[in-house]
């Protein structure tokens, strides 16, 4: 089975003292490639940590997440950062992107952890930008970007380590409307046109209309919408 | 991962410019009292070093070179009785006061050598020959002494000891580690000079030339037997005996090793201190790139050459400043031994501070959990 990311029975418990807080309760999802999931729900509800779950970033207390097939939230912890770096493209809600680097340089960043030398990491990011309509803000600084196109950065660096997904979360929350159908759009493309996986998760009721598979979650709890 | 430490070290410039001086003013402070020590301790063995010798005769008790205590001269006949020496020469050494044309008096030390073998006799001449001090009142001057006698001009009158000398050459880089000028002479003519009975028929030193060097612990033990009332020392345990007298017993040592030091810490901890309040400033950063994939090694890279580069930056300039002002501190009467291996063992032990001083930044990084970039 290839290019499926699976979660199976997840749960995810935190300690707080005394308290044992559940952030996530036996959640079961898969997102195929080409494939676009949507993760919604009201917030607190565990749809940020699944994310982190399922990019490797966090593990699960119980249940496992499979990548083709391999238990991979099993891994060694030291064996995670390959498969981050190599298997997922992250979007974050702010972006993330490093102001000390130009939008250009900022794309480049996940090439160079894969060891990519620059001058085959430039051209590349150079064409993601392109791709991203950014090609004339490429020497600029996140600080001299607007937010949609800061977002544009960010999912041109999502991409920029060719990943089998992309995980997404709550992309259009900084953004006014226009600019976050515009996200969604391009989340949409990544997934038909890339042959990425994509699972976003947000609370924006306009998502639902760019998802192929479409979940809800509550109190930590998933279940399917349609 | 070091162009991302370069860029992220370059983003804040106040702060690389706060770095840089802190850094410069340490690695130069280091750099200078290391370089004044190790000429200070140079100049306290400058003699002994360049004697040619194997073996030294010394007093009972001798703790270092300059002052010596007076033994039997008659000493070289047994030295010389041995089959395993090759030759040995005396070599005086006394303290006396040059009366100097404005009727001053400056404290001098004398050194009186041999002007045929040239045995303790200055190494390295501007003016004149080692060997003109000889038959008769005779000196030679170090270059660096005009600061404490005035202009140095061949053929210069004074008088030493109350005894009318005449200068005959200028010699080069012959200091004390006391700053009072050497006065080179002729053996006989520093015996004659010297105004105390105690040296009549006594000399200070007797440097000893084997056969065959290899062999000098067994000849130094042969001479101890013999000479019960001296010491008998290597050249190289005479140097390090005067430089732990100058090290150890006085001070000046220590508190130039101490200032140095000092310097070491403030840039190593200036570094820490920066590059720890980097890492705090920018953990968003570092955090997004551990969730992106980037190893624990990958961070460490960035921390580590972020320490690399704030070193080797702020130390070029110091060690660039310090090389100019070479001739200025000199000026004043203190020797900076300066040298390449010296640029390159400090800047070792300043590299080695700095990336120790990143190890705190490298534990709180490692520590970071990539999960805190999905809270905004």
């Amino acid at each position: 089975m290839n290019g499926r990311l699976e979660a199976l029975d997840v749960s995810k418990t935190y300690q707080r003292g005394a308290v044992v807080v559940p952030a996530v309760k036996s959640a079961s999802l898969a997102v195929d490639k080409g494939q676009i999931v949507l993760v919604m729900g009201p917030s607190g509800s565990g749809k940020t940590t699944l994310l982190s779950i399922l990019g490797c970033i966090l593990r699960p207390t119980s249940g496992s997440i499979y990548l083709d097939g391999r238990a991979i939230s099993e891994l060694p912890e030291s064996r995670l950062p390959a498969i981050r770096r190599s298997c997922f493209g992250l979007v974050f809600q702010t972006f993330h992107l490093f102001p000390f680097l130009t939008a250009l340089e900022n794309v480049e960043v996940a090439m160079r952890l894969q060891k990519v030398s620059r001058s085959v990491s430039k051209p590349r990011a150079m064409d993601l930008l392109v791709r991203c309509g950014l090609e004339q803000r490429a020497t600029f600084y996140p600080e001299d970007l607007s937010g949609g196109e800061k977002q544009r950065v960010a999912f041109a660096r999502a991409l920029a380590g060719n990943p089998q997904f992309v995980l997404a979360d709550e992309p259009t929350a900084n953004l006014d409307s226009a600019t976050g159908e515009e996200v969604f759009s391009m989340l949409r493309q990544c997934a038909k046109e890339l042959n990425k996986g994509v699972v976003m998760v947000t609370h924006d009721p306009k998502a639902q209309g760019f998802a192929d598979r479409v979940f809800s979650m509550t109190d930590g709890r998933i279940g399917a919408l349609s | 991962m070091i162009w991302l430490a370069l860029r992220l070290s370059l983003h804040n410039r106040i702060r690389l410019a706060v770095t840089l001086v802190g850094v410069i003013f340490s690695s130069y402070l280091t750099l200078t009292e290391v370089a004044l020590y190790i000429g200070m301790m140079e100049n306290a063995t400058a003699v002994i070093r360049h004697a040619g010798a194997d073996l030294w005769v010394t007093s009972k008790g001798i703790r270092n070179f300059d002052f010596a205590k007076p033994f039997p001269e008659d000493r070289v006949k047994q030295v010389l009785a041995l089959r395993d020496v090759l030759w040995t020469r005396p070599i005086m050494l006394t303290w006396g006061f040059l009366k100097l044309a404005s009727g001053a008096q400056e404290q001098v030390e004398i050194v009186g050598y041999d002007p045929l073998s040239l045995v303790g006799a200055p190494w390295e001449m501007a003016k004149g020959s080692a060997r003109d001090v000889r038959g008769g009142p005779f000196i030679i001057l170090d270059e660096s002494s005009w600061r404490h006698v005035g202009d140095l001009r061949i053929g210069s009158s004074w008088e030493l000891n109350d005894y009318p000398v005449r200068l005959v050459g200028i010699s080069r880089a012959a200091r004390t580690f006391t700053t009072a000028p050497i006065v080179f002479t002729s053996y006989s003519f520093s015996q004659e000079i010297s105004s105390d009975v105690a040296w009549h028929n006594r000399t200070a030193f007797l440097a000893v030339k084997l056969r065959h060097p290899a062999e000098s612990v067994r000849v130094a033990n042969v001479l101890r037997e013999e000479l019960r009332d001296n010491e008998i020392l290597s050249t190289n345990d005479f140097v390090k005996l005067t430089v732990f007298y100058w090290t150890a017993e006085t001070g000046i040592g220590a508190a130039l090793c101490l200032t140095a030091l000092l310097g070491l810490v403030v840039g190593g901890g200036v570094i820490g201190q920066t590059i720890f309040a980097n890492t705090m400033e920018h953990t968003a950063e570092l955090a997004t790139l551990k969730a992106i994939g980037a190893a624990n090694a990958d961070l460490d890279t960035i921390i580590f050459s972020q320490a690399v580069l704030d070193a080797v930056a702020g130390y070029s300039i110091a060690a660039v400043l310090a090389i100019f002002s070479k001739p200025v501190l000199e000026q004043t009467g203190v020797s900076l031994a300066l040298s390449l291996p010296l640029i390159g063992s400090v800047l070792i032990l300043i590299l080695a501070i700095s990336v120790s001083a990143a190890f705190l930044s490298v534990r709180r990084v490692r520590r970071l959990d990539p999960a805190m970039v999905f809270r905004s």
